[in-house]
């Protein structure tokens, strides 16, 4: 009997089979063309990586080495300040590799081995020293390994911050020659122990973990090998998904059959990612070798591979910056799984369990200075791009010195504050206009910019006012009219000037294209007929603008360029009294010209870039033009000497700094700005304050910008010997009644000593005050400077 | 061979499954362009050393500056000039009032040929040496031979003049004036 329904049963399934059959294996077919095609994709993804570039590197800037030498002042804590700065771990006895030192109080010494370090011109090879300390001096420098004395003892520079892209990775590569293979073994014993057995991924790791997570009931485990690591790190993000974990072993399967075991290592060493210090990750085994143990890779004890291998699972979990103990665990871990995989001895086993891991305290590095920073990525804008500054690790080495920029920004908000406070006009509440300040620092005789200070709180606004805002001089101009006055004398060659010579100071009109200006004296006090070294420490308007009228306001002009000023400045002859807009910076060169003795310099920041290879792409010297006799500088110096002493400035005084020093006030109309410029042989400061929106402030130089000069001044130079602008050859001192401009007699009732050109200075003596006859008599056969004056009458 | 084959495919279109849909069907533009990624001279016994100018009683600064300014001297005996420029710079910043540095200062750039740099700094030396004949001479020098080399022979002349008249026995300024005389008396053409 035909059975009609088991035939038409087995019809009716044939095609639906077959159908069925076509269907999966057209879609298992397309499947694996997108395999394949999702394979090649990926291997294309992956050989870029390992070909191309693999990181980015930021650039990294220093600030100024330090030189220590016998002799100069040094506490023993500031040296200790500094190396933990560095990096630098104390030890317990006399350091025994780069990077440690250790203090001696009792003994007063500091014992430190220092770090290689690679400078532009060679790389420094760390050997130890000690630096022998005697009453906050550096007394002795010698080499511990020679015994040999040492005359200048260069200190690596300290990192500043870095030029990056979005995330500061710390890391500098290695190759897998340069790494202790013990290194290597400790890694792989507890992240990978069957790495060069496996081809990408692991399968019993795998199962292993897969048991232990099913065990327990949720994920404890991983079973990612090296490659699949770092795979992840490369190109993944970190969420624990079937798919991301497929992507990762494709690509980690692809990595393998590409790339040797070496180059897997190699890249791995260098990528993984190994603690935070601050805003910087720390990444690769050198730079972790660096960050917890100051050390090389190759320095290293079995102890501490052993906790750099444990680090990989958790870096801030396990981290001696946080929790001895927990690194000591985690460290012993290694060491147990190192010692059971046959790759130490028992001895060394041992050996690692009894280090004793220290405490380490974390020096955070800050970027102590923004305004700085940014002022030199405009200087660098030139011949690098950002790309260039963020990606390719270059090193630029810089002339701040971070110990006077800390200063300075003290000084400057702390000189704010008190403004405020002690006017409290100034504090404008809900107003979109703060009182705001500059101060920049600079070493006269090479130019370089030590500290910068562009405003009071960088994180409210970027704006630098050292160099970014122009505003008017005022009378910190004045200077210039002065020093035209010196060197070229009266526009008409009548007349010479002299640091004695009289001018008138009273209301007058100065003419010129059809037009009149009329100078007015500063709360409308005139005084008369008064000698040039009056109307400057006086800072008196009327009579600095007849001086420049005598001059002419070209050879002014042609002086404050001379200087350093940059800006365009207009013939007018309001010029004389600072009605032109310039930066602080410029008026900081065009003093530190004075400073430097007549010899203009280049303000210096950059000194140095270099690429990673170590090679200087750029190297910036000190420039030096001179541009006014060292005479004629030294005249002008003695003038604004006495500014400080007698004059505007005198509150500096009060205020306790007590060296020789040179500066002048400066106030603008409406007293919008406030100024102070002044320096000693050695250091310069121009601070400037005043409203970003011009709004008056009430006060002049001397009452707002001194005191911030003046505080930090005091800081900065506090322990350093006491220096003063000495006279050069072709310079006269000689002693005068400043009221008639004559030699002193002893019945002078007051005397200053005056600089002079040789054979410039007065050869009568004070008619005012006439000497008794016989001295008079006498007088021609007397050196006029060795009068009996009484020290009353000084 | 079957169930093999069937494994293989099930594998590959697990991984294509795990391919975002745009790079499916647009290889990626972003991603194909990625990764592709002198001989020694020998010194007068004037200036024989500068460390030796060092005494008891001279001040930390000084006796420092003038300790590098001697390295300095002798990185540039042997050649090292930019290495000599950075320790004149570091002498120069610790103590100003080195006048010697000023001339160690210009003899660098001299080396690394930059003339007229050097000649700045030599007129710094100029003004702080005066009063030291010998060391003057040897500026007056210097000058004589960047100005030479920038083609200015009538200051070089001035200056191997002044240099001889400071020091007869300066045999480099004699040289180099008698070779600037000869320069200066080829007749121009025109």
């Amino acid at each position: 009997m035909f059975d009609w329904k088991s035939k038409l049963k087995s019809l009716s399934r044939l095609p639906f089979l077959k159908i069925t059959l076509l269907l999966l294996t057209l879609f298992l077919a397309g499947g694996a063309f997108l395999g394949i095609w999702y394979i090649k994709y990926l291997e294309g993804v992956v050989t870029a990586k390992f070909e191309g570039q693999k990181w980015k590197f930021p650039s990294k800037i220093y600030a100024d080495t330090y030189l220590i030498y016998p002799g100069m002042t040094l506490g023993i804590d500031d040296i200790g300040t500094k190396l933990t700065r560095l990096g630098y771990r104390q030890s317990q006895g006399q350091p025994r590799s780069g990077g440690e030192f250790r203090i001696s109080r009792k003994d007063g010494f500091v014992e430190v081995y220092l770090h290689d370090f690679q400078y532009a011109l060679g790389p420094f090879k760390g050997y130890p020293v000690r630096i022998t300390i005697g009453s906050n001096t550096a007394a002795k420098i010698h080499n511990l390994a020679t015994g040999a004395e040492v005359f200048s003892l260069e200190i690596e520079p300290e990192l500043i911050t870095g030029f990056y892209d979005s995330v500061w990775e710390e890391r500098r590569l290695v190759t897998l020659a340069q790494v202790p293979p013990l290194l290597v073994r400790a890694i792989l014993a507890i992240e990978d122990e069957r790495f060069y057995q496996h081809w990408g991924i692991d399968p019993l790791a795998v199962m292993r973990a897969f048991l232990v997570n099913v065990t327990r009931g949720e994920i404890m485990q991983g079973g990612s090998t090296l490659t699949q690591q770092l795979m992840k790190n490369f190109f993944l993000d970190s969420e624990r998904t079937i798919k991301r974990k497929v992507k990762e072993a494709l690509m980690a399967t692809v990595a393998e059959w590409k790339y040797s075991k070496d180059e897997i290592l190699q890249n791995y060493l260098n990528e993984i990612y190994l603690g935070q210090k601050g805003t910087r990750g720390v990444f690769g085994i050198w730079e972790a070798a660096q960050f917890y143990f100051s050390k090389e890779p190759r320095q290293l004890t079995v102890g501490e591979m052993a906790l750099l291998a444990g680090l990989i699972r958790a870096p801030n979990r396990y981290s001696p910056y946080k929790t001895v103990k927990g690194a000591t665990r985690r460290r012993n871990i290694v060491l147990a799984r190192m010692f059971e995989e046959g790759f130490i001895t028992r001895a060394k086993y041992e050996r690692g369990l009894r280090e004793i891991i220290r405490s380490r305290e974390f020096v955070r590095h800050a970027n102590d200075a923004p305004f700085y920073v940014d002022y030199l990525r405009n200087e660098l804008a030139e011949n690098y791009s950002s790309e260039v500054l963020t990606a390719e690790g270059l090193r630029i080495f810089t002339s701040l010195d971070l110990n006077l920029q800390r200063k300075a920004e003290t000084a400057l908000q702390e000189g704010l504050d008190d403004l405020e406070k002690r006017f409290p006009h100034l504090r404008k509440i809900g107003e979109d206009d703060r009182l705001e300040g500059a101060i920049v620092v600079i070493k006269p005789q090479t130019g370089e910019i030590k500290a910068m200070v562009g405003g009071r709180d960088y994180q409210k606004s970027q704006f630098n006012r050292v160099v970014q805002a122009k505003r008017q001089p005022g009378s910190i101009f004045k200077p210039f009219v002065y020093l035209a006055a010196l060197v070229h004398g009266s526009e008409d060659k009548t007349e010479e000037f002299t640091p004695l010579s009289f001018v008138e100071d009273s209301p007058f009109t100065w003419n010129y294209e059809d037009k009149e200006w009329k100078p007015e004296n500063y709360q409308d006090a005139y005084y008369g007929i008064v000698t040039l070294r009056q109307a400057l420490v006086m800072s008196l308007n009327t009579a600095t603008a007849r001086i420049a009228n005598r001059v002419g306001i070209r050879k002014v002009r042609d002086m404050a360029y001379r200087l350093g000023i940059e800006s365009k400045m207009l013939l007018l002859p309001s010029l004389a009294l600072g009605s032109v807009e310039v930066t602080v910076l410029e008026i900081s060169r065009a003093f530190s010209t004075l400073a430097n003795n007549g010899v203009r310099t280049n303000p210096l920041a950059v000194k140095q870039v270099m690429d990673q290879q170590g090679r200087v792409l750029e190297r910036r010297n000190i420039r030096v033009k001179k541009v006014i006799t060292p005479q004629v500088a030294y005249m002008m110096n003695h003038m604004l000497k006495g500014v400080m002493d007698r004059g505007t400035a005198r509150g500096a005084r009060w205020r306790g700094f007590t060296r020789p020093a040179a500066g002048k006030t400066g106030t603008t109309n409406d007293t919008r700005d406030a100024w102070f410029g002044g320096y000693t042989p050695d250091l310069l400061a121009v601070v400037w304050v005043g409203f970003d929106k011009e709004s008056s402030l009430g006060l002049s130089g001397g009452q707002a910008a001194l005191p911030i000069w003046t505080e930090f001044m005091k800081r900065a130079t506090a322990g350093s010997p006491v220096t003063d602008f000495r006279p050069p050859p072709g310079i006269e001192l000689i002693e005068v009644d400043p009221l008639s401009g004559y030699l002193a007699t002893p019945n002078c009732p007051k005397v200053i000593q005056e600089a002079f050109l040789e054979g410039k200075g007065p050869k009568e003596f004070c008619p005012l005050h006439p000497a008794p006859i016989a001295l008079r008599e006498a007088a021609p056969t007397l050196n006029h400077s060795s009068w009996p004056i009484s020290p009353a009458a000084r | 061979m079957g169930m093999r084959f069937g494994l293989l495919l099930l594998l590959l279109s697990l991984a294509g499954g795990c391919a975002p849909l745009e790079q499916v069907w647009w290889p990626s533009s972003r991603t194909r362009g990625e990764g592709t990624v002198t001989a020694p001279r020998e010194y007068s016994s004037e200036d024989a050393s500068l460390a030796a100018k060092i005494k008891a009683n001279t001040p930390p600064r000084r006796a420092a500056s003038l300790r590098l300014t001697e390295e300095g001297r002798k990185l540039l005996d042997s050649g090292h000039y930019q290495k000599a420029l950075t320790r004149m710079e570091q002498a120069l910043a610790i103590d100003s009032s080195n006048q010697y540095v000023y001339y160690f200062l210009g003899k660098a750039h001299f080396h690394l040929t930059k003339y007229r740099q050097s000649v700045e700094f030599l007129d710094v030396a100029e003004s702080l040496l005066s009063s030291q004949a010998f060391w003057l001479g040897e500026v007056y020098n210097l000058k004589g031979k960047n100005y030479q080399e920038l083609g200015l022979l009538e200051p070089a002349h001035r200056s191997y003049t002044a240099a001889l008249r400071l020091n007869p026995k300066n045999r480099e300024a004699a040289i180099g004036l008698s070779r600037v005389q000869r320069e200066l008396k080829v007749p121009t053409v025109r």
